[in-house]
């Protein structure tokens, strides 16, 4: 018998071998690192998600007229308030703090683009 | 070349991290890494699942550099030969040449694969060869990869494998015949 017959003859069996999983998969998958990249593409992909649901909500708003909707009650409100200091300065601070809430929002949205 | 299945699992979990496909990944192909492993350490169980384990987590955190040109087994047999290679570099630091080969050799005198016949173990009979001997023989005579592949997995040129072939099947067939096998 040649060198190489012999050899194939005595490795048969181990050719054959398969090896149980036993749990080993699970020990692998246990023992993963959460990577950075992981990591920063779970983040994108929440921005992704927060940025979807702002665009959407913006399209809906303009679809149904809602800017329109806005508009009336702004102008019935300022039209209803009476003309005195008190009303002014009430109406003075809104307008501050909607300047002020719109330019967080835009500031929010730049860092997630 | 990667098969479909494997590069639609990789790409999974490269671009979207998805861990469920590298799970697939491995119990596909734990069994194969593990017999290797289980060859090159003389059927040290604890050791090969051990360096076992470590090749699989390598390849999950370089998933990046596999560019599909070869079988992803390929991939994992190279990753697992250097895992295994630099194991043995560090225990050689610990404990000395050659030590660990011999403990090794004793605790798999149960294997499962000894010959009925003969009684010869087959890790007693690579425990002759040496390590890149052993390596050689055991990819091709057990992973039926080829010469060029083999090559690849180890990065030793293919004529320096084609010796480790021609002197590990020289020194397995003479011992075999010695203990009256074939």
């Amino acid at each position: 018998m040649d060198d190489n017959t012999l050899l194939d003859s005595f490795f048969q069996d181990a050719r054959r071998q398969q090896i149980d999983d036993d749990g080993f998969s699970s020990r692998v998958m246990a023992s993963l690192p959460q990577l950075q990249a992981d990591l920063g593409r779970e983040l994108r992909l929440s921005r992704l998600w927060t940025l979807f649901c702002i665009a959407l909500a913006v399209v809906l708003f303009l679809c149904f007229t809602g800017w329109g909707e806005l508009l009336t009650d702004f102008l019935v409100f300022v039209g209803t308030l009476p003309v005195n200091y008190n009303s002014l300065s009430v109406l003075l601070s809104l307008m501050v703090f909607s300047w002020l809430g719109i330019v967080v929002v835009a500031r929010r949205v730049r860092l997630y683009l | 070349m990667a098969s479909l299945g494997d590069i639609a699992l990789i790409t999974q979990v490269k671009v979207f991290g998805n861990k469920r496909a590298f799970d697939q990944l491995v119990r596909r192909y734990q069994s194969p890494v593990r017999r290797l492993l289980l060859n090159l350490t003389l059927g040290n169980q604890s050791l090969s699942d051990d360096l076992a384990q470590e090749t699989f987590i390598k390849a999950y955190t370089h998933i990046g550099q596999f560019q599909g040109t070869s079988s992803f087994q390929t991939w994992l047999f190279s990753i697992a030969y250097r895992v295994f290679y630099d194991d043995r570099r560090r225990r050689r630091e610990v404990s000395g040449d050659g030590r660990e080969e011999t403990n090794a050799a004793s605790s798999s005198l149960h294997s499962p694969l000894s010959s009925v016949s003969t009684r010869i173990d087959i890790y007693q009979a690579l425990s002759l060869l040496k390590d890149d001997e052993r390596t050689c023989i055991t990819l091709q005579l057990i992973d039926g990869e080829p010469i060029d592949r083999i090559a690849e997995i180890t990065g030793i040129g293919q004529n320096t494998v084609k010796s480790h072939l021609r002197r590990g099947k020289e020194k397995l067939a003479n011992y075999l015949r010695q203990n009256g096998y074939g």
